[in-house]
């Protein structure tokens, strides 16, 4: 049987306001993980766009990944209101010029600061959804599961990727995924015990997406988090890479 | 690709290398949804599946509410599976007048090796006067002591011990916690011959194992996972694929914990 090979939902380079020893930030290093643990292409964003300016973080994310087709960049996206960001309709039109399929924000106090409210993002969340451009979250960006879930319910179009879960969330994590067919959780912080093939189980393998979560978290024990699962290797391959290359197939830009 | 890097990428049992996880609970919890009831059934088909050959096991219940309830499932499961199951001695503080006796009674069985202490979900400081008997235990039979750490205070509390009580031993679980906290976790490793860290750490960080070794070397590091808090092999696959020798490996995963239970009188 061929080993798995996977499309990684989480990860990034660029420095850190603190670096974690043994971690890395280079992106040369990102590379040489993902040919060590067969990461064949990694969703990836800049740590400049996080902790210093989105615009300047996603400049050079463009620049960093141009020559590296196995780098597809996720894009770090602001509200328009400041004029530090260009309107939905405009930012979609960059989006399609870019090329780019997938966006990520930063809404906590702790980072870009303006939150999930509708008064916030109802007309980014609009553009999304018209779009079918997925959004992935942290879930340290999105105030608890709780709020997570109220977004959730009231945007049922809007196509949602949860990265950077715990191995504490499934008795809030289980209804969003039993009632909500617009969520995606990948996998890096998913590590319940015997978590994700009882997740599988229920839900099916449909809802869940790889990631490492490097550089901070291990490549390894990442993929061991879907290859030591007990399910089929069909599901197995879902997760590994199906189910994030058919999010991207589904975008209508 | 290594022949361990192989073995993962297929979802195969470790099976090269003799593995004993040193740091392991047992049952439900409070706080979330432990699959199986954390049964010490489903944890060894999880182990089986991933080519751990023993457990080093405390009881939820013992670190949260009853340690003597805790202690009696470890015991049940010391009997069941021998051969697979270690247990440690779990007391509270808050219920020190019992401490002689539940040390006696259940050291009593071969199967307990160690004593376990929870010193934050107790709600009393690792150096408390209260645990004073559990470390004099420790001391006259040359015990491994494995106490939860998540704070410098914590760690410093161990560097304190580990000096007044030279011939037990003591296992920094998670190896401090924060990042900022287990580099003074291991420098003590370094200073104090007596204390041991493990690598029970839920963020898996990535270069966690080789800066470990690195800083302290491979004969101070224990191998842990903290099954079935969350899932056994996030941290088996960052040991077993670490860049660090066989050898190495060899003592996290196993020739450490033997070693220190190997030293009870």
């Amino acid at each position: 049987m061929e080993p798995l090979s996977f499309f990684d939902a989480n990860a990034s380079f660029g420095r850190r306001s603190f670096r974690q020893p043994g971690s890395f930030t280079e992106k040369s290093e990102l590379l040489r993980q993902m040919e060590r643990f067969r990461i064949r292409k990694a969703l990836v964003w800049h740590s400049l766009a996080k902790e210093y300016d989105p615009a300047a973080g996603n400049e050079v994310l463009l620049q960093e990944t141009a020559d590296h087709p196995a780098l597809i960049p996720l894009l770090t996206v602001l509200t328009h209101y400041t004029g530090e960001f260009p309107p939905p309709e405009q930012l979609a039109a960059y989006l399609r010029k870019s090329h780019i399929r997938a966006v990520t924000m930063f809404p906590s106090q702790a980072n870009h600061g303006f939150g999930l409210s509708e008064l916030s993002c109802g007309a980014l969340f609009d553009m999304l959804e018209t779009y079918r451009i997925p959004l992935f979250l942290s879930l340290d960006q999105t105030g608890g599961l709780e709020a997570f879930g109220s977004l959730v319910l009231r945007r049922p179009k809007l196509r949602l990727v949860l990265t950077n879960v715990n191995f504490r969330v499934e008795r809030e994590l289980y209804p969003i995924l039993a009632q909500c067919e617009n969520v995606w959780v990948e996998t890096s912080g998913y590590r319940p015990f015997c978590g994700l093939e009882e997740a599988c189980r229920r839900f099916g393998a449909e809802r869940f997406v790889f990631g490492s979560g490097m550089p901070t978290v291990s490549a390894a024990s990442s993929v061991s988090l879907l290859t030591y699962a007990d399910i089929s290797q069909a599901d197995k391959c879902k997760i590994a890479f199906q189910n994030l290359d058919r999010l991207f197939e589904e975008v209508r830009l | 690709m290594t022949p361990e890097i192989a073995a993962l990428l297929r979802g195969e049992p470790f099976r090269d290398f003799e593995i004993i996880d040193a740091h392991d609970h047992l049952g439900p919890w409070q706080t979330f949804c432990v699959h199986g009831g954390g049964s010490i059934e489903r944890m060894l088909k999880r182990a089986d599946r991933l080519g751990i050959d023993r457990l080093c096991i405390t009881a939820h219940a013992a670190i949260g509410p009853d340690y003597v309830l805790g202690n009696d499932l470890v015991l049940d499961a010391l009997q069941r599976f021998p051969d697979r199951v270690f247990g440690y001695v779990t007391v509270n503080p808050n219920y020190a007048e019992d401490i002689p006796h539940e040390l006696e009674r259940c050291f009593a069985y071969p199967g307990f090796r160690g004593i376990k202490l929870h010193p934050d979900l107790h709600g009393r400081p690792v150096d408390c006067p209260l645990y004073a008997d559990a470390f004099a235990y420790a001391q006259e039979h040359r015990l491994p002591v494995l106490i939860h750490t998540w704070s410098l205070a914590n760690v410093m509390d161990i560097d304190s011990l580990a000096g007044r009580y030279p011939d037990a031993s003591f296992i920094i679980a998670h190896m401090g916690g924060a990042p900022q906290v287990m580099e003074t976790a291991l420098a003590i490793l370094n200073r104090r011959e007596n204390v041991y860290g493990d690598v029970a750490i839920s963020a898996s960080p990535m270069g966690g194992i080789e800066f470990f070794v690195k800083e302290a070397g491979s004969k101070k590091i224990l191998f842990g996972t903290d099954m079935p808090f969350y899932d056994p092999c996030i941290t088996l696959a960052r040991v077993v694929t670490a860049d660090i020798s066989r050898e190495e490996k060899q003592d996290l995963l196993a020739n450490n914990i033997k070693r220190l239970m190997a030293q009870r009188v």
